[in-house]
């Protein structure tokens, strides 16, 4: 059991994936596709939702992770909406079948590391009350998430600037200054 | 299950998780939770629950030290799931389950499901019939899948791997854990088997509880089951309690090992090994090749019934269950779907683990339409087989019993290797039921002298 199994389950469930929606895919339409048998799949994944959000995960760790430094927010935010349209077959046919709450859970372990970026580099270093942290993350991250799951449910509009636009500017302005607000002021520290 | 307890059982959940902070404060609100989920009605094991909310609530008691070392050196995670998934839905729900299937069909419907996964064991050890199945047989991975699948419609969360040795099917157990994420997996194992490699996937799917077979220390092990095979279970040890897995350990007692297996320094040393629960057998004649001089004289299952109730349960961190002499606690004898059926690794469903003779096949047959066989109904309509819950069982000490039922169920030999006649089989406990049955009589008598006496556990 290795990871070319799992690669291989997942390769088939993105094919099928391309074909119909998620809740008319069965662990054996995967494993037939996959040629493995039904013990394989399930020593790897609990059922076919544990399956789809590996998928996910997956295919958005192409992007690579928030590189230390300077993000460029407009090209990664431009990647991710062109990325999704590119894959609308199955990326709609995964919104249709699952619950919006399994979506949003999966998306804020991608969503939340760009925000938490976007927080420390212009925090860059100085001290941050941790609940005030935790708590702008938190509304970035629900917010992005769920911006990006009301354009995927309104069929992924093909012309995205006003969205790119705002959403960059989230991530370089308006988080950039709930950053600065949650800097431990110096007269603070003296209390 | 219904939203208001899936409510409830998310509560609980988040309970479960505050006890990783401070379990001295937060387990006796967290048994409150419980209570209240439970409820009040009969079903509810409020008996079970009073004992242990008494415990909760004082710090020298012994058991209130073994709930501590629980809650503190098992992986958070790992509790959480076999909380959930033994107390909430082995118990709680599934307890409710059963009870309506109960009352539809008037037959018996277990409380866990043994089965043996395959024949097959890397080890052969002395006396033990499992090896002695020389043919390699298997259930398939869809074939217990399916058994589950049914084993919880009919409210059963609890399944328990027998064998030959069930680790040979490494790879099928921790995809069955995986995909029965609600149900609790136990498994009686040699433990020779268990690697980095199973026991990180042990830890991955959290619902998986070893009992590791031991005969005593060294000698004793390595004589039964050959030589190093201690070591390789002190190595098994060592790997789940480096990550803070749950674990227990199975033995056998015999003529010849009673006073090594309950030694005081063998319990202590399992605790300081990391296991949590010891289950103790009575030694089985079962089988052509049985030998009947192994059977604990009743002198030496007085001591151990004494040793274990009067002054171990009293001062050891350690759950301690001797099978043969706590059938008081279960009303006596919990085989033929009562508590628990066996599935062999041919599909044969036999009562007993220690009983093999069966009437339905779990590949003919579905397992409601095997608790209403003639064979277990046998056993529904006959228990409990004596008042007296020192002598449970209708082989060890009431052979007249499970002659009747063969004869009347016309239930054939389930051992494919050498087919024992239930005569032949009975010989072997005839004389056994005979000397116990004054020092039974004698000690059924004076734990139960007195109606008021508080000790008393009201049978199930």
């Amino acid at each position: 059991m290795t990871n070319l199994t799992k690669r291989a389950l997942v390769d088939s469930l993105k094919k099928l994936l391309g074909r119909r929606p998620l809740d008319r895919i069965t662990v054996q339409d995967v494993t037939d596709d996959a040629a493995v048998s039904r013990k394989t799949f399930y020593y790897h994944f609990r059922d076919i939702y544990d399956l789809m959000e590996w998928l996910v995960v997956d295919e958005c760790s192409h992007f690579g992770s928030p590189a230390d430094g300077s993000v460029d927010w407009i090209r990664e935010v431009a990647d991710a909406l062109n990325y999704a349209r590119e894959n609308r077959g199955w990326v709609l046919n995964v919104y249709q079948s699952v619950e919006r709450e399994q979506l949003e859970r999966i998306l804020h372990k991608i969503v939340g590391p760009y925000v938490e970026a976007g927080f420390d580099q212009a925090v860059n270093g100085r001290p941050v009350a941790e609940e005030d942290r935790n708590f702008a993350l938190a509304i970035y991250t629900h917010g992005i998430t769920g911006i990006f799951l009301d354009w995927v449910s309104a069929g992924m509009r093909s012309d995205t600037v006003f969205l790119e636009d705002n959403l960059a500017r989230l991530f370089q302005n308006s988080l950039a200054g709930i950053a600065e607000r949650c800097v431990v002021q110096r007269s603070d520290l003296d209390k | 299950m219904s939203i208001k307890n899936s409510v409830s059982a998310f509560a609980i959940h988040r309970a479960l998780g505050y006890l990783e902070k401070n379990p001295e404060t937060n387990l006796p609100k967290l048994m409150a939770l419980i209570d209240k989920f439970a409820g009040d009605d009969p079903n509810s094991f409020p008996k079970q629950r009073e004992v242990i909310r008494k415990v909760i609530n004082d710090p020298t008691n012994n058991w209130y030290k073994y709930i501590m070392n629980v809650v503190k050196n098992v992986d958070n995670d790992v509790l959480k799931t076999v909380f959930t998934n033994f107390i909430v839905n082995g118990n709680l729900v599934g307890w409710k389950r059963q009870e309506e299937i109960r009352q539809k069909y008037n037959c018996n419907v277990p409380w866990a499901i043994l089965l043996d996964p395959t024949s097959a064991c890397n080890l052969h050890c002395t006396g033990c019939w499992a090896a002695e199945y020389g043919n390699k047989l298997n259930l398939t991975f869809d074939e217990i899948d399916n058994i589950i699948e049914q084993g919880k419609e009919l409210g059963v969360y609890i399944y328990i791997y027998t064998g030959g040795e069930p680790l040979v099917r490494k790879d099928d157990l921790i995809a069955l854990c995986n995909k029965h994420n609600d149900c609790i997996f136990l498994c009686f194992t040699n433990s020779t088997l268990i690697d980095e490699k199973f026991a990180d996937d042990m830890l991955r799917v959290k619902n998986f509880i070893p009992a590791i077979s031991l005969e005593g220390f060294e000698e004793a092990t390595d004589g039964r089951r050959g030589s190093g095979v201690y070591d390789k279970v002190l190595h098994a040890m060592s790997l789940l309690k480096e990550r803070h897995l749950p674990f227990g350990i199975s033995a056998c007692y015999t003529s010849a090992n009673m006073d090594s297996i309950t030694s005081e320094a063998f319990i202590d040393k399992l605790i300081d090994w990391g296991a949590y629960f010891i289950w103790y057998f009575h030694y089985m004649p079962v089988g052509n090749d049985a030998s009947p001089e192994l059977l604990p004289t009743p002198e030496q299952r007085e001591y151990i019934y004494h040793k274990i109730r009067d002054d171990y349960r009293h001062r050891k961190p350690l759950f301690i269950m001797d099978f043969q002499n706590d059938g008081e606690y279960v009303g006596g004898c919990i085989a033929g779907g009562r508590r628990f059926l066996h599935i062999n690794a041919n599909g044969d469903c036999d009562p007993c683990v220690f009983i093999h003779y069966s009437d339905s096949n779990i590949r003919e047959k579905t397992l409601l339409e095997t608790l209403t066989s003639p064979l277990f109904m046998a056993y529904h309509d006959g228990q409990p087989f004596n008042e007296n819950h020192l002598r449970p069982c209708p082989m060890l000490e009431n052979p007249e019993k499970i002659r009747e039922i063969i004869a009347k169920t016309g239930a054939h030999s389930t051992d494919l290797q050498s087919p024992e006649s239930v005569e032949h089989l009975t010989e072997k406990t005839e004389a056994y039921a005979k000397n116990w049955t004054p020092s039974a009589n004698e000690l059924w008598q004076c734990s139960h002298n007195c109606a008021a006496c508080a000790g008393h556990p009201e049978e199930k």
